[in-house]
């Protein structure tokens, strides 16, 4: 065999055999210093905020109200009815093959037990007043006078729990029924079908409790997929190929495209001027402005922890099934005073950067990590962050946070701060 | 003959693949590479003694002028390093030179050649320690690693000075790069800094080899080589913004699922930082070469070696840099004849044994090394090519604890051609 030929055969072997060879293992060594460094920082005294009240957010929640409660007095609900069910519009209803049996408006209750001092409910109906009685989101208190309408009394009734096949739990129910031909106040007969399949009916209901309650009643909204809605049961007649005449027996359910509960609030109180407040029903929310000069003492190339808190204390004993949202500020907050009764919210969030809440004994700690990291990167400018409670939240319950007035205080709000840098 | 060239080269390739790491990497600008030839492995000199032939060393350009031949050298090594005290074993092996060296005339010499200059690859894992931060109680544990290194491309020119005197220049032109990350643990979560690297400088030798000692007639060889650099080494760095690997993946993604913090499309552009005097070395050899006996030669050398740059920067992975390094090596060598007849007259056959000191810049901490070393060296074909093999043997105290174990081999391929011949005019 020729040397050179040996010579390649044993590089070849030799190459494959040392690159199989080779290994990299991790070598333990006692590495107390690295170029990238733990290190923590609190901050006290450098937050501050103000509330300030919007009109009443009722719109969007998952239950309607009626009553009283905590010093708000829920004065109606309105409800209006979508224009079709499948494809099935109100005004196919009144061929001449079709004969309404029954109209039914139904609410479920919220709960699972009948009230114990049953109320009587009134329901009205707007078949004069337009193509459009209220906003889900708009229309509030302020800038909504019944008395500019006329609503006609459909009627009365109390609420009903039927009787339970099994073990299942049956909801109450608030049924208005017999409801296809009214007779009005004043003699006349209105067909709600009809009244309905004009295109610019307003479709619209108010629900109300007579005489008033002392304490809260709800129901669910449409919200929840269980909401308000109108059944109307009929019979067709057909002829078949056979010239049989046939006549089916159906239903078809009209749901809540809008639902929306008017209350009047409570007056404003001291807590709510001088603490940081969150409430829908009060349309209470909070600017919390955060002084963040000792940013451009830490190290140019942070990199912020998890960990990183602005922690409020509020004053509450306990605060159960409540949510408070924060988001940084989009616009500059041109007064940092209280202010009420703003018509429309004038400060937009930046959405894109979502803080999570933590509440944890005493307190909620807002993670502000990415807040400070983009700060930092001249991402985000430091205008503040927005509180606000969660559709969720009981519209009537308000929680208060302490903010800080100037005073050396326990309660005060301030920043937890935990950073690597290199 | 192509067949075996091609074979060379993709072979050298292949193991240009193979990954390792030893300590010394992780301080200054890494392990520096001491001998380049498996020759002088085989003595254990740094490549200023004649080992490869009958005076001549691969990698000193002052002996070169009496080769014959063209020479396409490559050296392939590797080293393992054994640590005692927790028995880890690491390993690398890859292209330790490449080099062509072409004699003009027997007067002149020319030579290129590219092979590593230092390695930065390291990988090191501390223990996990609990710290109290406020309230919390947080696992913390660090890790380093570093990939990478600078290489050498160098030419180098030989030519008599005098009679008796040859000189020997070699432009090392320094290039390459690395990269450094360092991540820290904290609660299972890794936040991870980079850092890259881009090196350049030039560094100038000189060698002189002279015949004019003798001592009782026995003619003794001398070699001298002077070392500094003529264009300090120059280091840009970039450094990338720290980020919270929450996807695991090592790298700074953009992944959907569990994304790293902060945002990839919001990171800042890395901060560059350029240090222009960051590495400034100096050295001095000295060696003498003597036949003792018929193609006995005893060779003995030393070597001084310092940084004199102003490296106050704390660039390396362990927080410390090499400032000095020297070493003591003697070394015995039987030559192959001239002609040789029987196959045993083919080979060279060399040992040596050395001592090194390295001293650490701010630890003011002394590493020794105390090695042996074998090669021999095989004749063959009409161009007089060789294969090279060496392998050392060393125990290096003052790293670690228990200290490490050091194999080191090279295998060198030196395949020759006739080049600058006249042709007889027909």
């Amino acid at each position: 065999m020729k040397i050179p030929i040996v010579i390649s055969r044993f590089l070849w072997i030799l190459s494959i055999c040392v690159f199989l060879s080779c290994s990299e293992d991790t070598i333990p060594y006692p590495l107390d210093k690295i170029p990238l460094q733990l290190d923590t920082l609190i901050l006290y005294n450098k937050v501050t905020g103000t509330s300030y009240q919007t009109l009443p957010e009722m719109g969007s929640l998952e239950k309607l109200y009626l009553g009283s409660k905590n010093g708000f007095i829920n004065l109606f609900t309105l409800i209006q009815i979508s224009s079709q069910s499948s494809n099935t519009t109100f005004e196919d209803l009144l061929k001449d093959s079709i004969s309404i049996d029954n109209v039914i408006l139904k609410f479920s209750f919220s709960v699972d037990t009948l009230l114990a001092d049953n109320p009587v409910f009134r329901l009205s109906f707007f078949p004069d007043d337009g193509d459009s009685i209220f906003h889900e989101y708009n229309t509030n208190y302020k800038n909504f006078d019944i008395s500019n309408f006329t609503p006609i009394i459909l009627g009365e009734t109390y609420l009903a729990q039927a009787e339970p096949e099994s073990s299942e739990t049956v909801t109450p129910e608030l049924i208005f029924d017999s409801l296809n031909v009214v007779e009005t106040f004043s003699g006349d007969t209105l067909n709600i079908v009809e009244t309905f399949s004009d295109s610019v009916s307003n479709r619209t209901f108010l629900l109300e409790v007579v005489g008033g309650y002392d304490d809260l009643i709800s129901f669910k909204s449409r919200e929840t997929g269980d909401g308000p809605n109108l059944s109307v049961y009929y019979q067709e007649t057909s002829v078949n190929d056979s010239d049989v005449v046939v006549i089916d027996t159906l239903y078809r359910i009209f749901p809540a495209i809008k639902d929306l509960s008017v209350l009047t609030p409570p007056d404003t109180t001291t807590e709510d001027v001088t603490m940081l407040a969150v409430g829908r029903g009060k349309g209470l929310k909070s600017l919390i402005q955060l002084n963040l000069d000792t940013l451009s003492y830490l190290p140019e190339q942070i990199l912020f922890r998890s960990e990183t808190y602005l922690n409020l204390f509020y004053d509450a004993e306990e605060v159960e099934n409540f949510s408070v949202f924060a988001f940084p500020l989009a616009d500059t907050v041109n007064s940092w005073d209280f202010t009420s009764f703003i018509e429309k919210d004038p400060y937009d969030i930046n959405g894109n950067y979502a803080l999570p809440v933590i509440w944890d004994n005493g307190k909620i700690k807002i993670r502000i990590q990415s807040y400070l990291q983009y700060v930092k990167f001249n991402n985000l400018t430091n205008l503040g962050i927005k509180l606000y409670g969660s559709t969720n939240n009981d519209p009537f319950q308000t929680v208060y946070f302490y903010s800080y007035n100037g005073e050396v205080n326990s309660l005060n709000p301030y920043i937890t701060v935990q950073y690597v840098a290199p | 003959m192509l067949r075996l060239k091609i074979s060379l080269i993709l072979s050298l390739f292949l193991s240009t693949l193979g990954l390792g790491q030893t300590l010394l990497n992780g301080y200054g600008l890494g392990s520096v590479q001491y001998t380049r030839d498996a020759a002088s492995l085989g003595i254990s000199s740094t490549g200023l003694l004649p080992s490869f032939r009958p005076h001549v060393s691969v990698s000193n350009p002052s002996t070169w002028r009496v080769l014959q031949y063209t020479y396409l050298s490559g050296m392939y090594g590797g080293h393992e390093v054994e640590q005692k005290n927790n028995t880890l074993i690491h390993g690398r092996s890859d292209l330790d030179q490449f080099q062509l060296i072409i004699p003009i005339k027997q007067k002149y010499a020319w030579g290129i050649g590219i092979n590593p200059y230092s390695d930065q690859r390291i990988s090191l894992i501390g223990s996990e320690t609990t710290t109290v931060f406020g309230l919390d109680t947080l696992t913390v544990r660090n890790t380093i690693s570093g990939f990478g290194g600078i290489n050498s491309f160098n030419t180098s020119f030989g030519f008599p000075i005098s009679e008796k005197d040859i000189l020997g220049v070699t432009f090392d032109f320094l290039f390459g790069s690395s990269r450094q990350e360092a991540i820290l643990t904290v609660d299972q979560k890794d936040y991870i800094y980079e850092q890259r690297r881009l090196y350049s400088g030039v560094l100038l030798k000189i060698f002189i080899q002279s015949d004019r000692l003798k001592i009782k007639k026995i003619p003794i060889d001398t070699y001298l080589a002077l070392g500094f650099s003529a264009k300090p080494l120059a280091i840009k760095i970039y450094s990338y913004q720290p980020f919270e690997d929450n996807n695991g993946s090592g790298y700074h993604d953009a992944s959907s699922i569990n994304r790293d913090f902060p945002d990839l499309a919001s990171n800042p552009k890395p901060i560059k930082t350029y240090y222009s005097n960051s590495f400034h070395p100096i050295e001095l050899q000295f060696g003498l070469d003597s036949e003792i006996a018929t193609r006995l030669h005893f060779q003995t050398e030393v070597a001084f070696w310092k940084d004199l740059a102003s490296f106050k920067h704390n660039l390396s992975a362990l927080h410390d840099q090499i400032s000095s390094r020297n070493q003591l090596n003697v070394g015995l060598v039987k030559f192959s004849t001239k002609v040789p007849h029987e196959i045993w007259n083919r080979f060279h056959y060399r040992t040596g044994i050395y001592i090194r000191q390295i001293k650490l810049d701010y630890s003011q901490k002394y590493v020794n090394q105390y090695g042996v070393s074998f090669g021999i060296g095989y004749k063959f074909g009409l161009a007089n090519n060789q294969i090279d093999f060496g392998f050392s043997i060393s125990k290096r105290d003052g790293l670690i604890k228990d200290g490490e174990i050091i194999r080191q081999f090279s295998v060198g391929l030196s395949i020759g051609d006739l080049w600058f011949v006249k042709r007889r005019e027909r």
